[in-house]
């Protein structure tokens, strides 16, 4: 049997670290094919779409097909990038031959959509690669357009590419190389040759260029051919295994979602969901980026199964709510079993997979609008003032945001900058005869706008609510020149800031509703616009690490936050002021309306021991149960070890609200002692 | 409720996993009559109010002092901490801890409620503790008593060193009872402060009700670790209701406590934690079957 840990040895060799959007690979053959073929025929007249179509046709002619003994399935970053130059290619020509600088690859960006996104898995698993040819030949008939012309070319080079890979493994995986064949004359009937079909497609996609795409929703996809096959659980996790490790090769996160609501509204969860999250468990790469969606009907031992791979540490799956994402979709006209049928790509970005333009997003500063408003507290007689020009100002600073994207947008017209090979696999570019960003797609293009620091401002207006306007014992005035000079001989009046007044993430009715009136601000700012396409511009209160950066930039705020300090995490609250348990912060990330904003992010902690023990894990339970009932919209769970808790005994101030298992009864980590924290620290840690 | 009760609270501690089924909120009451050498907790055994001082976090600019705040109790042996709370809420730098602040049954449950979708999922509730929560039995009623017309599971962690009349009353309102066993019935009024005939008869007493009892028993080593102790419980568990019985090794965690509260800090010394050996014979002689 071909053993996917030696696949997945050789992948972590190939990783370079600390680079995030780049596989260790050295060289992207890729870029230089494509280059090739664009230099060779820059005189050739020919549309953007055909151009562009020849050059991938090119490219897939003159891939490596790279593939090693232990592989189960065709297709990797082996095939596109590799260590080694091209047979009798100098470094120089190289990387003159790659060099964008000269070349038009005439790529979109990620902001104009090029990649966060998935193909149309379902239709491409239901009617094979035959399919997709016949209706690429009936497309280009009726319409015979550069576009439609651009998508043909494209097909028939992926089945021409299919061949070729069959034919050189055809003597050391001549299994693999009759599969290959047997996906050129007909849909997949059996659960190995879907997978080698998509992931294979998938990579393809990847090749031009593009990151962080996602597998959509596979455990849906895949699930007929699995039933139909007669393949043990066991294979079928050994199948899956192998793909999982092809995609620690690509060494960037690969979003798969499983879970859910059928397009019925029936329980989606199924035999193959669980085989996901044990092959994350065993192939253990921090690439298999898993999305569980939850909802009032996921089972109990689902979501035990979900609880049992969070508890080993490796912070999948990061669960999404149903119950809330499917109303944010259909509130924007999307059609009930279509937003039934969303996935999740790059981090947490909702998509209808296969049936929209790229995702795209950006990030805004939202506590330096609110500055500009607090610099100018003197002139306020009520909290109420401040915030109206708080509104004012983020208002101001979203048109300019918005502007500045839709004229980005514009520069990449569809003509312009066609993108024939995503158009031919979203569902109905072909049927409309459409490029996926001039009006293919069935849905129209999301931009999200990634709002930073929600508890940041969250507690920096209950703070001058409270110290300010009601209790006065903080003067405009004085307020204000703190900020200015960052507290500087006014660590008393930051210290009340801090410490006397009510701080998001303990289930306080001032600072929830605060929260509550943010998230809905920042909808409503978002939603007055559309994109130059007519896309849809959604508020995310979601921000990756950007929070950090921002920051780093930004003077202090009221909330007792030192200038250049990060702001808080996405829709978290401020790390180490949530003090009041699980309930408490749970019941606080719940309690904003989500229903509105395309994405959110909330990180919570638990410590490894507390989710294996058997109250753990049901209070654990509960907290998802709570999460899918009170409408929050995402969460994912950092379960911490040993180096985490050394640290915490160093800098206590940054871990307020780890929670520990002490011997009958929890305890907050800080709130013990010096002795019990080694105590703890010294027990053995098992399975490592 | 027509008036609403008031009674001294200690701390509240919301999402408890191991004080009764479920989800549970403890709430801590002030107070015990009780002087357990080991007691954990010293800060909540005074009956009258107290505050902690964290001396680390003290930048000594003496908002809790302010005259004209009316709360110069501060850290003044002289006077009375009266519970107010107001230096708590005024200091700046989280240096100071009230414990036993004067606290309505309807402010208590505000807090516990948030919590009730926890309790009706898991069968949770609301547990208290102290202290010895039935030295303020009135309160303590009227609590559990709200919190069972909310549909909450309710709980109670006592010594039994109470009297009779307390027990059954608290019977009427209560699921759950975590009746501390602290030593052997011989050791009890010197060690403990109470007479075990009385907190037998409470036991029986309950036992009679058909109360849910799980019996909870501190294993300090050089203190209580009398082998007679083991087969005590043993001897207990056979009595209707008793659900099972916890071992609860002794810790440090109360070291400090007194001190930084302004008592006098109980003699550590020759306190240490059982071993892991004696809890698993003591474990299997309490389950033993005959």
């Amino acid at each position: 049997m071909r053993d996917w840990k030696k696949i997945l040895a050789f992948e972590h060799t190939t990783a370079v670290r600390g680079t995030n959007y780049t596989c260790g690979l050295k060289y992207h053959l890729a870029d230089y094919f494509q280059g090739k073929y664009l230099i060779e025929n820059r005189k050739i007249p020919m549309s953007a779409a055909v151009r562009k179509a020849r050059a991938f046709q090119f490219m897939l002619q003159n891939l490596p097909l790279t593939f090693s003994a232990d592989q189960e399935f065709f297709g990797g970053a082996e095939i596109f990038k590799s260590n080694q130059l091209p047979a009798g290619v100098s470094e120089e020509e190289f990387s003159f031959t790659t060099s964008s600088a000269h070349l038009d690859y005439r790529r979109r960006n990620f902001t104009a959509g090029l990649d966060h996104t998935a193909v149309d898995f379902r239709t491409l698993v239901t009617e094979g690669l035959p399919g997709l040819m016949d209706r690429a030949a009936a497309s280009h008939a009726q319409y015979g357009n550069p576009c439609t012309e651009a998508m043909r070319i494209i097909a028939e080079a992926v089945v021409e590419f299919f061949k070729r890979a069959a034919f050189s493994c055809r003597e050391t995986h001549p299994d693999v190389s009759a599969r290959l064949i047997r996906l050129t004359q007909e849909p997949p009937k059996t659960f190995a040759d879907g997978l080698q079909l998509i992931w294979l497609t998938f990579v393809l996609v990847e090749t031009d260029g593009r990151t962080h795409n996602g597998l959509a929703r596979f455990d849906q996809y895949m699930y007929e051919l699995y039933r139909n096959s007669s393949i043990s659980r066991e294979e079928a996790l050994n199948l899956i295994c192998h793909i999982w490790t092809k995609v620690e090769g690509l060494h960037e996160t690969t979003n798969i979602c499983i879970g859910g609501y059928t397009p019925q509204g029936e329980d989606a969860a199924n035999e193959l969901s669980v085989l996901c999250l044990e092959a994350t468990k065993q192939v253990h790469s921090a690439s298999t980026n898993l999305s569980a969606r939850l909802h009032k009907k996921t089972s109990d031992k689902f979501l035990l199964d979900c609880i049992d791979l969070i508890a080993s540490g490796i912070g999948f799956p990061a669960v999404f709510n149903d119950e809330n994402n499917i109303t944010m979709l259909t509130k924007l006209g999307i059609p009930i079993e279509d937003a039934r049928d969303y996935a999740l790509f790059g981090c947490v970005e909702p998509l209808i997979p296969g049936r929209q333009p790229a995702w795209s997003d950006g990030r805004f500063n939202m506590p330096e609008s609110f500055l500009k408003a607090v610099m100018r507290l003197a002139d306020f007689k009520s909290l109420d003032e401040l915030l109206r020009v708080f509104e004012q100002e983020m208002l101001a600073d979203m048109k300019r945001y918005v502007d500045q994207y839709n004229q980005e947008l514009k520069n990449f017209s569809p003509e312009q900058y066609p993108d024939p090979l995503l158009s031919l696999f979203t569902r109905d570019c072909l049927a409309r005869g459409l490029d996926i960003n001039a009006g293919g797609a069935e849905f129209p293009r999301f931009h999200g706008i990634g709002m930073i620091g929600l508890a940041t401002m969250t507690d920096g207006i209950a703070a001058i609510d409270k110290l300010l306007f009601r209790e006065k014992k903080i003067l405009p005035g004085q307020l204000v020149n703190a900020l200015k000079n960052d507290f500087r001989d006014e660590e008393e009046l930051r210290l009340m800031l801090l410490n006397c007044a009510p701080k998001y993430g303990n289930d306080q009715p001032e600072t929830n509703s605060i929260a509550q009136w943010l998230v809905d601000l920042c909808a409503k700012t978002a939603q007055q616009y559309r994109t130059a396409d007519g896309g849809f511009f959604l508020s995310c209160i979601a921000s990756n690490v950007q929070n950090i950066g921002a920051g780093a930039k930004l003077g202090a705020t009221p909330d007792g936050r030192h200038a250049g300090e990060p702001l808080s995490d996405a829709a978290s609250p401020v790390g180490g002021r949530d003090r009041h348990g699980p309930t408490a912060f749970v019941n606080s990330i719940i309690a904003p309306d989500y229903t509105s904003q395309a994405c959110t992010v909330v990180n919570m902690r638990f410590l490894p021991d507390f989710l294996k023990s058997e109250a753990g894990e049901h209070t654990m339970l509960t907290l998802l149960r709570r999460f899918v009932a009170g409408g929050g919209q995402e969460m994912q769970f950092n379960v911490t070890n040993n180096a985490v808790l050394k640290d915490a005994m160093k800098h206590p101030e940054n871990y307020a609200d780890l929670i520990v298992r002490v011997s009958g009864f929890s305890a907050f980590f800080n709130n013990l002692s010096k002795e019990i924290q080694q105590d703890i620290i010294k027990r053995t840690v098992h399975g490592q | 409720m027509g008036n609403d009760l008031f009674g001294r609270v200690s701390d509240i501690q919301r999402c408890c996993v191991s004080d009764g089924p479920g989800i549970r909120t403890t709430v801590f009451l002030q107070g015990c009559p009780l002087h357990c050498p080991w007691c954990h907790n010293p800060e909540f055994r005074p009956f009258s109010p107290l505050h902690m001082f964290h001396a680390e976090k003290c930048i000594a600019c003496g908002r809790c002092r302010k005259p004209s705040g009316g709360f110069a109790c501060v850290r003044d042996p002289e006077k009375k901490c009266s519970g107010c709370g107001l230096c708590e809420a005024e200091c700046p730098a989280g240096a100071l801890s009230v414990f036993g602040k004067t606290v309505s049954v309807s402010e208590v449950m505000t807090t516990i409620k948030r919590d009730a979708f926890y309790y009706q999922e898991t069968g949770g509730g609301l547990t208290l503790s102290g202290g010895e929560p039935l030295a303020q039995p009135d309160f303590a009623e009227a609590l559990l008593a709200a919190a069972k017309r909310e549909g909450f599971s309710t709980a109670v962690e006592t010594s039994g060193a109470v009297s009779n009349q307390i027990i059954l009353r608290i019977a009427e309102q209560c699921d759950w009872f975590l009746f501390d066993i602290k030593t052997i019935p011989e050791k009890y009024p010197a060690l403990i402060g109470v007479e075990w005939e009385t907190v037998y008869q409470n036991l029986l007493t309950l036992t009679k009700v058909g109360a849910h009892i799980r019996l909870r028993t501190p294993v300090v080593p050089g203190f209580n670790t009398d082998e007679a102790l083991p087969e005590l419980l043993h001897t207990l568990m056979s009595l209707p209701g008793i659900q099972g019985v916890d071992l609860l090794p002794w810790h440090s965690m109360g070291c400090g406590k007194a001190t930084m509260s302004g008592l006098p800090e109980p003699d550590w010394t020759h306190m240490s934690k059982p071993s892991e050996a004696l809890l698993k014979r003591w474990n299997a002689i309490c389950t033993k079957r005959e």
